[in-house]
């Protein structure tokens, strides 16, 4: 009798406490909806091959990296308060579980998800929130997270409430920056030593063992051999669950193949050495020829998101006349956007896989992007009729003249090396030369491209690319007069046009107003004026297409880039 | 001897400031700097932008920046890259191996081959197997190393022959045993290796043909002959012993191209040598990382003059270095 107490003492007590560590072990689990994301649950184990791109990680340290190559792979181990949604791109909880808006929305308070441990089995506190704010906010880190987090330069105010709360205070209400706060938490205990004498630049070099680099995600750093392969594996202690309990992520490992040149990286995918890519552009007939009789598919995944377009340069201190009259006018750059033939450089340059870009709004950002814009169809007696119209008339001898009687004559310059630029120079110089108007178009040194841009401002006309931001804040350094990248007359004390003007003002309400719609309404009017002001005559942009091994699930690329990247979680081998 | 090195390694020091001031100044002819490119990236500010040409030094005018760098030099510091954010000699550090192993493994296999059969070729001049041999050093010569590589990955590729296409290892190397470690790397090599060898190869080959066929027109091998010497020794003791000089001339230079001399054939394959890592610091105008590239290749260069010097000194009982 008293042996079976006993043993039912012990029995009841080995319950209660392993519970307790189940409990203690899952406070703050985050169930992961796979099935909303139209995936399904998956199996455990099996290594996934990526090809990592051109050149691996150039740094450990998240606040360091200044490059995608090591970016991509960092994002995968370390995390934010917040992350976006795959989906809606809408901020969604990460390591903070929820989070409060103050009523005058200059105060924001995140509660933590509890229990989290970063990957040396310490818990993730208060503590490392307001550190790793401190270490973004220190202007001798130079971090790339530090610009989108000043609202008018001025820092916000992180502190810790207790274990698992922290409040932010904002100088003024700044809508934009839930978009920007999710910036990687890194440790404390680890890195906060180093940090405070000063040596937290020096911290997790490519030189540091990769298993010192500690963060909370979903995956760490196994090893790496620089330039050549970095393999992550599974963090045994995720907080992150299928909605069948099952600990996320699925994969035993991710290894990232790097390739120096991307043809070879191409032969390497054919070979069966990645179980996904993204396929480069001018590589995308051969995986046409090829995906009938192959073990992968074809998966289209949207837009990519950077911009490409030919801006003229109305700089009043940097181009004389009569260009500058020629360049300020809108009704001669309304008349110029009709003859841009963006189809014909869809098919030319993109073998038809691309989308059209009419205006400055991220295409993927189907909240905020208008579709019934004002648009340019290519359609040259229109610009033709367009320029006589302003004055701009065809003389005798072929050759369109201004009301001064001068020749109509000026230069495009592109960064070489792009076959995408070449292609849009030379329709273009060929449509221009239809109209009476002389284009030179060259390929310079993309350097000397960029000094022309930002220091020097002596040019014609530019062709270049800009990589988009979800947001429409992002695109503030081209915007707002005040901008470096404000490319047709940068860093303006005063806006010099009424347009420009608007444009500010339009900026400025819309980072104020924490309401979407107001905010919807504000960049719909930005548009608008974008649409009839053309500064910028938007080009194409490629269609993102991957190839996805058939023996890969979930493989579900995501709506705010089109990447697989944040499937990696769910992802699963069919065996 | 001994004085002769220890003056040679003196003269080291001007050619070694002349080289890095001319490459410096060059380099800094190039448009733009590290930090160009970043501009354009509208999630970085001018602010940071600033901050960090102030502490990479690039605001300041290129004479005080080699000198900063000359500075640190002689303490044993070749800086740091930039685009690294680690300390130069790390970052060529974990290159050199690679590229020795390949540069290495492909001379010592052009020379154990070239000379034999440029020996053969001279002695048997104008056979059939002279002829065949010299079509094929021909061949060599002309093909350029990158084209010779592309052309066999086409090949290995289209062929499945399960080598490799580029690269030096295998997924999973990390979890291979030793000896599976080693047949994996020599897999990765034989292309490279093979590409880079008869490159190496056809040129000595051709050297040591003329060079054997010049000393046996010699008086002294007739003299030897109607000694009645064995042929065998007439030519193995008398002729190569005499044509070999210029070949350590050759040699030395070969040395001292070590580390710089597989680099097409790196970028190409994909090999992770010092080659591949020179043309990112060039393209992304990682001065220092660039600049110390070329010191190591300069070192090497005058070091191999002085072995090839010193070699010569030994083979060749005329020369005397006082």
């Amino acid at each position: 009798m008293k042996k079976s107490l006993f043993a039912f003492i012990l029995a009841a007590v080995l319950i209660i406490s392993t519970g307790l560590v189940a409990a203690a072990d899952l406070v703050d689990p985050l169930i992961v909806d796979i099935e909303g994301y139209g995936g399904t649950i998956g199996q455990y184990g099996g290594s996934m091959t990526v090809s990592g791109g051109t050149a691996g990680p150039k740094t450990f340290n998240p606040h360091r990296a200044a490059e995608t190559s090591s970016s991509d792979v960092l994002g995968h181990v370390f995390e934010g308060l917040v992350t976006l949604d795959r989906e809606t791109g809408q901020p969604q909880p990460q390591l903070a579980r929820s989070w409060e808006i103050s009523d005058d929305e200059t105060e924001i308070i995140f509660h933590l998800r509890r229990g989290v441990q970063w990957h040396d089995g310490t818990e993730f506190t208060a503590d490392d929130v307001v550190f790793t704010f401190d270490v973004i906010y220190d202007a001798n880190v130079g971090s790339n997270a530090r610009s989108g987090l000043l609202i008018d330069g001025q820092p916000m105010k992180v502190e810790k409430i207790d274990r698992y709360t922290v409040k932010f205070t904002l100088p003024r209400p700044h809508a934009p920056i839930m978009y920007s706060i999710g910036a990687n938490i890194v440790p404390y205990h680890i890195l906060g030593d180093a940090f405070e004498a000063g040596r937290y630049q020096e911290m997790w070099g490519l030189a540091t063992d990769p298993r010192e680099v500690v963060g909370t995600g979903a995956w760490r750093i196994a090893s790496y051999r620089v330039d050549q392969e970095l393999i992550l594996e599974r963090n045994p202690n995720y907080y992150e669950f299928d909605s069948a309990g099952n600990r996320l992520p699925y994969l035993d490992q991710v290894v990232f193949r790097y390739y120096q040149n991307t043809d070879t990286s191409v032969l390497a995918f054919f070979s069966g050495e990645f179980d996904y890519i993204e396929i480069p552009s001018t590589h995308f007939p051969e995986f046409l020829d090829r995906e009938v009789s192959s073990r992968w598919s074809i998966i289209s995944a949207g837009p990519d998101s950077g911009t490409r377009f030919i801006v003229f340069n109305q700089n009043p201190n940097a181009v004389p006349e009569p260009k500058l009259s020629w360049f300020s006018d809108v009704k001669f750059r309304q008349a110029l956007a009709h003859a841009l033939d963006k189809e014909t450089i869809l098919d030319m340059a993109m073998n038809g896989q691309g989308y059209i870009l009419d205006g400055p709004i991220n295409m993927r950002n189907e909240f905020f992007l208008k579709k019934d814009l004002k648009t340019y169809p290519y359609d040259l007696e229109k610009a033709a009729a367009l320029l006589d119209e302003a004055g701009y008339r065809l003389g005798a001898d072929g050759r369109r003249r201004d009301t001064q009687g001068n020749i109509i004559e000026f230069d495009l310059l592109t960064g070489a090396g792009s076959t995408l630029s070449q292609i849009v120079g030379e329709l273009f110089q060929e449509d221009l030369a239809a109209l009476g108007i002389t284009l030179n178009f060259n390929m310079i040194d993309f350097n000397v491209l960029v000094d022309k841009l930002t220091s020097n401002f002596e040019w014609d006309a530019i062709l270049i690319g800009l990589t988009g931001t979800f947001d429409p804040n992002g695109g503030s350094n081209t915007w707002l007069s005040s901008g470096n990248l404000h490319m047709w007359n940068p860093l303006q004390e005063e806006p010099y046009t009424e347009w420009e003007a608007r444009i500010d003002e339009i900026w400025y309400a819309a980072q104020r107003a924490m309401n979407p719609e107001v905010r919807r309404e504000l960049y719909y009017e930005f548009q608008d004026i974008v649409a009839e002001q053309v500064p910028l005559l938007y080009t194409v942009t490629n269609e993102r297409s991957l190839a996805v091994g058939d023996h890969l699930k979930n493989g579900l690329p995501d709506a705010i880039s089109g990447s697989l990247a944040s499937a990696w979680n769910f992802i699963w081998i069919e065996r | 001897m001994f004085r002769y090195i220890v003056r040679r390694f003196f003269y080291m020091i001007p050619m070694l400031l002349g080289i890095s001031s001319l490459s410096f100044l060059i380099m800094q002819l190039a448009p733009g700097d590290f930090l160009t490119a970043m501009q354009m990236n509208p999630d970085i500010s001018a602010e940071v932008l600033e901050a960090m040409r102030a502490r990479f030094w690039l605001d300041k005018p290129a004479y005080m920046q080699y000198l900063k760098w000359l500075s640190q030099l002689l303490r044993f510091d070749m800086g740091h890259s930039f685009l690294w954010h680690a300390p130069v000699s790390w970052v060529i550090g974990q290159r050199i191996p690679n590229t020795l192993l390949l540069s290495g493994i492909s001379t010592v296999i052009a020379w154990l081959i070239a000379l034999p059969i440029g020996i053969h070729s001279a002695v048997k001049q104008y056979s059939w197997s002279d002829r065949v041999l010299t079509f094929f050093t021909f061949v060599g010569v002309s093909i350029p190393n990158w084209f010779l590589g592309l052309l066999l990955l086409y090949v290995v590729t289209n062929m499945g022959w399960g080598l490799p296409i580029g690269g030096m290892t295998s997924v999973g190397f990390e979890s291979f045993t030793t000896a599976q470690k080693v047949a994996d790397v020599a897999k990765h090599m034989a292309i490279p290796v093979l590409v880079l060898s008869t490159g190496i190869m056809a040129s000595l080959m051709r050297y040591m043909r003329s060079n054997v066929l010049e000393v046996l027109r010699q008086d002294f091998i007739t003299t030897a002959r109607a000694k009645g010497l064995k042929e065998r020794v007439v030519i193995y003791k008398h002729a190569v012993r005499n044509a070999v000089n210029p070949l350590i001339t050759l040699f030395g230079f070969q040395l001292g191209s070590i580390l710089s001399g597989a680099a097409l054939t790196e970028i190409v394959m994909n090999w992770p040598g010092i080659g591949s890592l020179m043309l990112t610091a060039v393209r992304g105008l990682d001065y220092y990382l660039v600049m110390g590239n070329l010191v190591i290749g300069g070192v090497m260069l005058i070091v191999g003059n002085l072995v090839a010097d010193v070699l010569l000194a030994v083979s060749d009982p005329r020369i005397r270095f006082e």
